[in-house]
């Protein structure tokens, strides 16, 4: 699991009569990781001469056949509306594979004629349906304009006869607004112009009937008052001449033939609904099977583009894990009557990744997912997260209460969201080491001790007796004074507990930080140390990695030297310090040069960095202790309705402080390991291994 | 007593001023990184990590404030 799968560079050249063999026996072993096709990378050493042309290699001849078959299935799937991953549960708990669909379609192998003409007809079927259906729908929608036009002219008790043109007489017929303020406004501009309303079926407006005279001079002011009203012009002349001469017997005739033949064609439309409805139902699971099998076959049709080809054979360039080279060399042997040539070579600069970690480290590949893929000559550094992550998560959150509660909301999350299972396996194990730092650190829900009050109680009631303590406790006056509580017992306390570090008084949480930083980076450049002795040499590791050890070391000595503290019962001069500091710093400049002096202070920050373990925690305390003492306490102390918002406060309080204890840390976390930690040694840009089959297969 | 006051304003200026200048430059630094991301989602997790290297700015002067109120003591 350190490190990444070893691969074998695999080249392979068969004729080109095996070509469709060669390829379905590749996809079923779905081992081969093709590397595509460059032109140039067959053109290098060989004589101009003798070159022979390589070329990209041409898709299988049925390729174009299977990829229109595709598009068509696709169309159908979309106008059906048949959900793919709504199907997906049913599909797989059938179980069906493609040998069982190939069996109750009786294809042979390869053969597709059958199932596509299958397709073909349905796909015919489907758009002529669906023509069917938007003809209906343009047919329904016009027989309601019609009805809509003859009610008005029924309203109106209008005649061809009246609408017809006139020498003297021009009008306007329409819907508007206020139809009655209207017709007193018409009426105010002359007496020599005929108005009539009557309501029509929209609400809110009138239908309108204005006839004027057409020499009047007042046709401007006409349509202005129109105009303020909204006022919409309809057309009734065409449906006139539909219906005769517009009596009143022809035009409830000619209503009811249109509600006939509406309620005729709403008919035959539910009918081609329905049967595209069966067609939907009766064929999803072919459909959703067939586009997997034609996937299946077009990946297959269009590989040989990522192949090389010349007129008689072809060239295949890739990488197989060594572990299965054997298993692949026998069987296309076999399928290709040993008309084939493999060359493998192992181990190879750029060769695909392909992850080894157990179950249990697996989750944290999703952090260099994230970030980058390792590189094949590099340690996978995947199984230091799974150690470190949630350890760092557990040192800054830190509470036993907290952690119950973030390990049962990414447990009910990872039962309601599958899809982001590996992010809450790792949450969850965080969960429970920020339980066990919790108990470390003596902290529940922020509360670091009870009243010895409430710990007599405990005691008698329920066996847990708490050990009383003398503090002191300081005042807001800046007095201090004796309280004595009982004390939950821990290793560490974190808010109040204080090393000396020659001669300061240091929060002690932060000298563990700065300690872990010290062992977490100098385990970084170690690593840094294997990966560069083992791709280049012994030197080159001494000078790059080793080097920043040596400088640790020299400062170590020169504080030890000033500060006059002797180590293993020597005294140590300063000047040894300063000689073993030159070294390192020569040592350095000789492996990675200016960009390495420059970055020489970086060392130190980035330990001072890891302080954050201990403050980010120190942060979310000091809000619990806020939320618990500060505002929840004197609450409850003045009881009543206080006792409510004591509470409220209480729930608010530290569901803020959960959410920042979960972004908080896990964000730092994170950060510590891409910043400071993997900068020392992780190169990345590696590609993941993905074998050609293995996509559609899982 | 004034002093104890005095102490409380050195490390409250040490952090916040701390806070600020981290928050500026997170700024600026998630703007653009947000606006790679857009273009390209795989950059989440670099723009990530370019997006809080000034956090360490902000732990200094949380640091630097914890030294400042252990004068206190």
């Amino acid at each position: 699991m350190i490190r990444t799968e070893k691969m074998s560079h695999v080249v392979m050249i068969a004729p080109k009569t095996a070509k469709k063999d060669i390829i379905s026996k590749l996809y079923e072993l779905g081992v081969y990781h093709i590397d595509p096709y460059k032109k140039s990378d067959w053109q290098q050493g060989t004589k101009q001469t003798e070159q022979q042309d390589v070329d990209r290699g041409r898709p299988l001849q049925e390729g174009e056949q299977l990829a229109s078959a595709i598009v068509k299935l696709r169309a159908l799937l979309t106008t059906l509306d048949i959900q793919r991953d709504h199907n997906e549960q049913e599909l797989n708990s059938i179980k069906i594979d493609n040998a069982t669909i190939k069996k109750e379609h009786k294809i042979s192998r390869g053969d597709f004629s059958e199932l596509i003409k299958k397709l073909d007809q349905m796909y015919t079927k489907v758009l002529n349906l669906l023509e069917d259906k938007k003809e209906k729908r343009e047919q329904i929608r016009e027989a309601g304009e019609k009805i809509k036009l003859i009610t008005i002219v029924k309203h109106l008790h209008l005649t061809k006869d009246l609408l017809r043109e006139s020498q003297y007489l021009e009008h306007y017929i329409g819907s508007l607004e206020e139809g009655e303020a209207c017709k007193r406004e018409l009426a105010g501009i002359s007496s020599r112009i005929a108005c009539m309303i009557t309501k029509s079926d929209e609400p809110g407006r009138d239908l309108a009937v204005v006839y004027f005279e057409k020499k009047s001079n007042k046709q401007q002011e006409i349509a202005e008052v129109l105009n303020k009203h909204g006022f919409n012009e309809i057309d009734l002349k065409q449906i006139l001449d539909e219906t005769g001469k517009g009596k009143p017997q022809h035009i409830d005739q000619f209503i009811h033939t249109l509600h006939n033949k509406m309620s005729t064609l709403t008919r035959q439309l539910h009918q081609t609904q329905m049967e595209l409805n069966t067609i939907k139902r009766e064929h999803s699971r072919f459909l959703l099977k067939f586009e997997e099998l034609l996937e299946k076959e077009t990946a297959k049709a269009e590989v040989p583009l990522q192949f090389g080809e010349t007129q008689r054979s072809m060239i295949m360039s890739g990488w197989i894990p060594t572990q299965k080279m054997e298993r692949v060399k026998h069987d296309l042997n076999a399928i290709t009557d040993h008309k084939i040539h493999i060359q493998d070579q192992e181990d190879g600069k750029n060769a695909p990744i392909k992850f080894t970690n157990p179950a249990i480290v697996k989750p944290y590949e999703f952090f260099l997912h994230l970030y980058e893929l390792p590189n094949y000559k590099e340690l996978d550094p995947t199984w230091l997260m799974f150690i470190t992550f949630p350890l760092f998560f557990g040192i800054m959150l830190g509470d036993v209460g907290y952690g119950l509660v973030t390990l049962t909301l990414f447990s009910i999350l990872r039962l309601k969201m599958p899809q982001f299972k590996a992010l809450l396996n790792i949450m969850i194990f965080s969960s429970l080491i920020t339980i066990l730092f919790g108990v470390g650190f003596g902290e529940y829900f922020g509360f670091e001790h009870v009243s010895v009050e409430t710990g007599e109680v405990w005691c008698e009631k329920i066996g847990l007796c708490l050990p009383v303590h003398e503090v002191e406790m300081r005042g807001a006056g800046g007095g201090a004074e004796i309280e004595r509580i009982a004390d939950f017992p821990r290793l560490l306390n974190r808010a109040h507990g204080y090393v000396d570090v020659g001669g300061m008084r240091l929060l002690s949480v932060l000298v563990m930080a700065f300690l872990i930083g010290v062992v977490h980076l100098n385990l970084a450049l170690f690593i840094g140390f294997i990966n560069i002795w083992k791709n280049h040499s012994l030197a080159h590791a001494l000078l790059e990695k080793a080097s920043w050890m040596i400088i640790q070391l020299g400062a170590v000595l020169l504080v030890l030297g000033y500060g006059k503290i002797p180590l293993l019962g020597y005294g140590i001069y300063p000047l040894t310090g300063y000689i073993v500091l030159t070294a390192g710093i020569i040592m350095l400049y000789k492996g990675e040069g200016v960009q390495g002096l420059v970055e020489l202070p970086a060392i130190f920050s980035n330990m001072l960095s890891y302080m954050r373990l201990g403050a980010v925690g120190l942060a979310s305390v000091g809000l619990a202790v806020v939320v618990n003492e500060k505002l929840t306490l004197p609450y409850l102390e003045k009881g009543g309705w206080f006792v409510v918002l004591g509470i409220f406060v209480l729930v608010v309080g530290h569901v803020i402080n959960i959410v920042l204890g979960v972004i908080g840390p896990f964000l730092h976390s994170l950060r510590l390991h891409y910043v400071e930690f993997f900068s020392k040694f992780y190169k990345g840009g590696g590609v993941l291994y993905s074998p050609f089959g293995q996509k559609q297969r899982e | 007593m004034a002093e104890t006051g005095l102490i409380a304003i050195g490390a409250s200026i040490a952090f916040a001023a701390s806070a600020l200048a981290s928050a500026i430059a997170e700024k600026a630094i998630g703007t653009a990184a947000i606006g790679a991301m857009a273009e390209k989602e795989q950059l989440f997790g670099k723009g990530l990590i370019l997006t809080v290297i000034p956090e360490t700015i902000v732990i200094f002067g949380l640091v630097v404030a914890i030294l400042i109120i252990g004068l206190a003591g």
